[in-house]
């Protein structure tokens, strides 16, 4: 099967630098060269230079992180899914993160047109001792009709092996039409859904209040539930109404994580 | 030999010790929060509830587990067992689901002379698996020889039957409107089971993200009836 896009890099320790080496990119995916917010830690960009998703499109990104390494990884705009008439579009990642590597992967929203189909499957694999923070939302694109949900399914499943064991298996299917995704349990009444999950060593004990904290003023504009995960680690839903309420429940989640880790707040200014 | 409906009958008994009358999964947190308050909003909710949650993770893992049973792959069920409790990510409602999963196992071990049923116990006393109601009901029905689509039917019951058991008590609904829900539900139990069928194995598991949230926020609530 051709790819559509391919991604692969790997962040690499050089003393106390974390280093991007081996980057390949081919087809509709690129990256920029690394930006260093910091001076030891790469931000890396990936851009779809097309323009949109579009019925029949595969991607896969592949990510590795050796040990020690430090690498936050984002988009340079939304992910835009149009109508597939045909074929789904299908889009792969798998990581990889070795005992102390640090990865945030920080996404702009996926946006889903009309008569869109988009099926994502992500599987990380980490050490013990490695943090992860991910990141994703999911939101209905403008549609001529103006109602919401006018795209016919999103799948979506992420699995996060920790040693080798499996320790968490999200999958949520939106599908409008058929389920009546405003209703209790669904979307109930919201039009966006993120998820942040956060598996950590430097977590600490306190998270949950901590976090409630972070959430509290948005509790007027959002639904949400955080809970622990089997090895301990964090989930967190939102829904929402807008997408830049969950990104910026996001990006506050990952500058009090990063506190936690020594490490400056994330900048992610787009350009 | 057993008649299989008559087993049927006592494994989903509002009586059989599974634990299951200590659980809403979520449902408790709409019920304190008012959206779940009367007969035709706990009715409207399981629907819901059955045709989007129970089908894709209940009904199709008791069916991977039956089959994995049938064709020998006792290590197909152990991976099952640990998918299934992977993919709750509300704390309450996947150690609800495993105490259960537990209790069952141990109840038919105790009731049932199969050397699976064992097997899989010993599994979750030695840590290797979690234990899941679906695939102990699964192995349960299989050993008493019943049919597949029954087994998902008689699973569904009676996590189904539980819930309006839960739900006469703590909205409260009258003890004929929890009745009349129940014969109300049948139908879409045997919808489900069939099309149980025809699902493939990559549905497993869909998630609604609202009932999740519920299911994470009832850790919160003030006050509970239910563990979960």
């Amino acid at each position: 099967m051709s790819m559509t896009g391919t991604l692969r890099m790997k962040a690499v320790c050089r003393g106390d630098k974390t280093v991007v080496a081996d980057t390949y990119f081919d087809g509709a995916f690129k990256v920029a060269r690394p930006v260093y917010f910091q001076e030891n830690e790469p931000t890396v960009y990936s851009l779809h230079v097309g323009g949109g998703y579009v019925g029949g499109d595969r991607y896969h990104t592949d990510v590795v992180l050796e040990q020690g390494a430090k690498m936050t990884l984002t988009t340079q705009s939304a992910a835009k899914v149009y109508k597939t008439p045909n074929e789904p579009v299908y889009q792969s990642m798998a990581v990889s993160l070795a005992k102390g590597s640090v990865f945030l992967y920080v996404p702009d929203p996926l946006i889903a047109y009309e008569q869109a189909r988009f099926q994502q499957e992500t599987i990380i694999h980490m050490e013990k001792g490695a943090t992860l923070l991910y990141s994703d939302s999911i939101t209905p694109g403008w549609s001529k009709s103006g109602h919401p949900f006018q795209y016919e399914w999103i799948r979506s499943k992420l699995k996060i092996y920790e040693d080798g064991s499996l320790q968490m298996y999200d999958h949520l299917f939106l599908k409008p039409n058929h389920q009546q995704l405003f209703s209790l349990m669904q979307m109930e009444g919201y039009t966006h859904v993120g998820s942040l999950f956060i598996i950590s060593p430097m977590l600490g004990q306190d998270w949950q209040k901590e976090l409630e904290q972070i959430l509290a003023p948005y509790e007027d504009h959002i639904r949400s539930g955080f809970s622990e995960l089997k090895n301990s680690g964090c989930a967190i839903r939102i829904l929402a109404n807008a997408s830049h309420v969950i990104e910026e429940i996001i990006l506050q989640c990952a500058n009090w994580m990063r506190r936690k880790l020594d490490q400056e707040p994330v900048q992610l200014r787009k350009y | 030999m057993i008649n299989p409906m008559l087993s049927f009958m006592q494994l989903c008994d509002s009586n059989f010790p599974s634990g299951a009358f200590s659980h809403s999964f979520g449902l408790e947190t709409y019920i304190y929060e008012g959206a779940i308050h009367d007969a035709a909003t706990f009715e409207a909710a399981m629907r819901i509830f059955m045709v989007n949650q129970m089908a894709y993770t209940d009904a199709l893992a008791c069916r991977l587990a039956y089959e994995a049973i049938e064709n020998g792959q006792f290590d197909g069920i152990i991976e099952l067992d640990h998918v299934l409790l992977a993919l709750s990510l509300s704390k309450e409602t996947r150690e609800g689901t495993r105490r259960i999963g537990e209790r069952m196992a141990k109840l038919c071990s105790d009731l049932y002379e199969s050397l699976l049923i064992d097997t899989y116990y010993q599994r979750i006393r030695q840590k290797e698996a979690k234990g899941h109601p679906s695939i102990v009901f699964a192995l349960a029905a299989h050993h008493l020889q019943a049919d597949k689509n029954d087994a998902i039917a008689a699973h569904l019951f009676s996590g189904v039957h539980s819930l309006i058991q839960n739900a006469v008590r703590a909205i409260p609904l009258g003890q004929t409107d929890g009745q009349r829900i129940l014969l109300a539900l049948q139908p879409i139990i045997q919808a489900i089971a069939d099309q149980t069928e025809t699902m493939t194995e990559d549905e497993l598991g869909m998630n609604m993200p609202g009932l999740e949230i519920a299911q994470m926020r009832h850790e919160q609530l003030p006050v509970r009836l239910f563990m979960s």
